[in-house]
């Protein structure tokens, strides 16, 4: 298995080696914009985060560049991100790679986020399994019957709902 | 008898749950795009189990993201116990033991087993085709090739040096193409990409190489007949890694 099939499958040794492996680099890189270190660490993990995401959704099936430098490339987006947001400017400085796909989640919502995820938590590993798949890597029902192995696509079908529902319940008590 | 309007609110017609369904797996026509607004304004059932999944979509997102967030937090509290690239480090330790072992050893030892003797010997074969020269013709994919190789970077290297053996038939490309595999351990692939090649260019010494190379992999391999049939033949001529081949042959026996 290549290093990005194991970050494909958000290997943690495989993350900790990347992580590793650029970190003092991307410091290095990120000191000539202004920031400090701290911040620019933390905007480094949110690179790693956000390039872990993208492989996993399977955005970047077709990575013809090295990881370097395309962790930058991210990275140098979020450096400027967070220099707009800091130095409240208006236009966006820096594009993001093709095919990558980046939303902020809303900064006022991670209340209710963090509320919903405490019972995400209890539904136990198969429902996390299927809508993290569903939900989180974007994956097809099709291609969840797939990994899942289920013999029926109906099968997995009611069994979504079953978690949603089951989620609901959670959420009302 | 009217149902119950309660009765209708509960369970949604699975038409709808399907459209719900395919906007998140990104495959809404265009018809059905629009009449996924349609009743989004004006189905407040569908709008409230849409929203639902929406946020839940957004939670696994914060949960995930922050899980993994924390990961990497604490690979800043935890600094490196051990010498991180292990495989690496691993490999050249285990190698510089071997080599040593054999300085001390190899005299009195007849016994070796055949991946002490490769790891001993084995060295990727260096770059005699394109002196890499820092800044210059960045451009051009043979330098680029062999920057790959030099750095190390060999799996990108093979991909470009199959890239140049695909346009042009160098013979160079594909003697580095199989060294790349060797360097990454797949020797399996390195021997079979040269083993019926046969190397004609007489600028390079790649007739000879492939055979010491391919001796080295058989060696890796544990086929150690094949290895010790390539040795033979090299020490039946006049070059360059004649000397070596005999030694080899030596330990083999």
């Amino acid at each position: 298995m290549t290093e990005l099939d194991l970050l494909k499958k958000a290997n943690p040794k495989a993350i900790e080696q990347v992580y590793r492996t650029h970190r003092n680099a991307f410091v290095a890189f990120g000191y000539k914009y202004g920031l400090a270190e701290d911040e620019l660490l933390d905007i480094y993990q949110d690179t790693i985060i956000a390039f872990i995401e993208n492989l996993r959704k399977g955005h970047l099936d077709n990575l013809q560049t090295e990881v370097k430098t395309y962790l930058f490339s991210i990275g140098k987006y979020l450096i400027f991100s967070r220099l707009k947001t800091k130095n409240n400017l208006k236009e966006s400085i820096e594009e993001l790679p093709e095919t990558f796909v980046w939303e902020e989640l809303e900064d006022d919502k991670e209340a209710l986020f963090a509320e919903m995820a405490v019972g995400l938590k209890q539904l136990g590993e198969q429902c996390y399994k299927i809508l993290t798949l569903f939900y989180y890597e974007e994956k097809k029902l099709d291609e969840i019957q797939k990994i899942l192995n289920y013999d029926q696509k109906d099968v997995l079908k009611s069994q979504k709902s079953r978690c949603l529902s089951h989620l609901k319940k959670l959420l009302k008590k | 008898m009217f149902k119950s309007p309660e009765k209708t609110t509960k369970k949604m017609s699975s038409d709808k749950e399907i459209l719900i369904e395919k906007y998140f797996e990104n495959q809404l026509s265009e018809e059905e795009n629009v009449l996924f607004k349609t009743y989004l304004t004006n189905d407040e059932d569908f709008k409230t189990t849409f929203e639902f999944e929406k946020s839940v979509k957004n939670s696994i997102h914060f949960l995930e993201r922050d899980s993994l967030k924390s990961m990497l937090k604490g690979f800043e509290e935890q600094p490196l116990k051990k010498p991180f690239r292990l495989n690496n480090w691993l490999w050249m330790s285990v190698a510089a033991m071997v080599i040593i072992g054999l300085f001390v050893w190899l005299s009195s030892e007849n016994q070796s087993n055949s991946q002490e003797l490769y790891l001993s010997y084995y060295q990727s074969y260096p770059n005699v085709v394109a002196p890499v020269v820092r800044g210059e013709n960045i451009q051009d994919e043979k330098l680029k090739a062999f920057e790959a190789y030099e750095q190390e970077k060999y799996q990108l290297a093979s991909t470009l040096f199959h890239q140049i053996f695909n346009k042009t038939k160098e013979e160079y490309a594909i003697f580095y193409e199989s060294q790349c595999y060797f360097s990454l351990g797949e020797t399996q692939k390195g021997i079979s990409l040269i083993e019926t090649k046969i190397f004609t260019d007489e600028k390079y010494p790649f007739k000879t190489q492939q055979q010491w190379y391919l001796a080295l992999g058989y060696l890796k391999l544990g086929e150690i007949e094949k290895a010790k049939k390539y040795l033979q033949v090299l020490i039946n001529y006049d070059n360059i890694q004649k000397q070596k081949a005999e030694e080899l042959l030596k330990e083999l026996e």
